[in-house]
């Protein structure tokens, strides 16, 4: 397989102007369905009108990467009735359908943990607590991009004594005190306007 | 190659790599004579557009490849599609 350079010139056609030189460089190229941008990607470019025209083969790995990122995973988590219970509860606070508010409530916590290791330690903590040991009858699914969910399995693994599963019911046990128990207004304001969103 | 214009459409299933340039290979290897075509392309006649259309295991599938020389070297370029 031929590897170009960039500085490389090739050729590409173009509507009302035929054949057109390019010269390869390194440039950001968007993904028109996904709308992921993939980075630092080998393109053939017109020099006339700085236009990207053509995307030379050893550049789709990068342009897979940058597609993969967006894709999403299902967290699945094992829950007592009464941590969903609790998870009603706070969609009920706002007035919101469960099923609809419920992700959306857990998917803000865990994505507020990355760079909060005090939330990390608090989520680890309010694992432990009696709500959270309940038997586990009840099977949470929420979508989340691969990105976060990869962060929540590292989250976990630099936490002494915390899995995953862990992560999540103390992030349910945080929103029954933040919002049930009202302990934090500003958390309770940004899961308001994400309630309105749904 | 692949053709661009500013983005990259991901319908082209080869270029964001959901697809093995070997799969690709095979499709046309599976292709018949009836689904194939040659045509002179739009921008340049003197480039001849082969497209194939072959249907592997129940799936229609849209490949269309052209080759053009220049000074620089003979760029080759291929797009695939799933066919709706």
């Amino acid at each position: 397989m031929k590897i170009l350079r960039e500085g490389d010139r090739g050729v590409a056609l173009v509507p009302e102007r035929g054949r057109v030189e390019v010269i390869y460089q390194y440039r950001d190229l968007p993904l028109e369905e996904s709308g992921s941008v993939a980075k630092g990607v080998l393109v053939g470019v017109d020099p006339e009108t700085n236009a990207i025209l053509t995307v030379p083969a050893q550049s789709t790995p990068k342009l897979k990467a940058a597609r993969d990122a967006t894709k999403e995973v299902f967290l699945s988590v094992r829950l007592p009735h009464e941590l969903n219970d609790v998870l009603n509860l706070v969609a009920d606070r706002y007035d919101r359908p469960s099923e609809k508010f419920a992700p959306a409530v857990l998917r803000y916590y865990l994505a507020s943990a990355d760079k909060n290791p005090a939330l990390v330690r608090r989520m680890g903590r309010l694992s432990k607590k009696p709500l959270a040991k309940g038997r586990l009858v009840q099977n949470l699914r929420i979508r989340v991009r691969k990105e976060l969910g990869n962060r929540v399995g590292e989250l976990a693994a630099e936490t002494e004594g915390v899995n995953k599963s862990d992560l999540v019911r103390g992030a349910i046990l945080a929103a029954k005190e933040d919002i049930l128990d009202g302990r934090a207004k500003k958390r309770g304001r940004e899961l308001g306007a994400i309630a309105q969103a749904i | 190659m692949h053709e661009a214009r500013e983005v990259q459409d991901e319908k082209n299933v080869l270029a964001v790599g959901e697809v093995e340039p070997e799969f690709v290979a095979r499709l046309i290897l599976r292709s018949r004579g009836t689904d194939h075509t040659e045509s002179p392309h739009h921008v340049d006649p003197e480039v001849s557009v082969h497209v194939f259309r072959p249907t592997v295991d129940g799936e229609d599938w849209y490949i269309k490849g052209y080759f053009v020389e220049s000074q620089v070297g003979t760029a080759t370029f291929i797009s695939v599609h799933r066919a709706e």
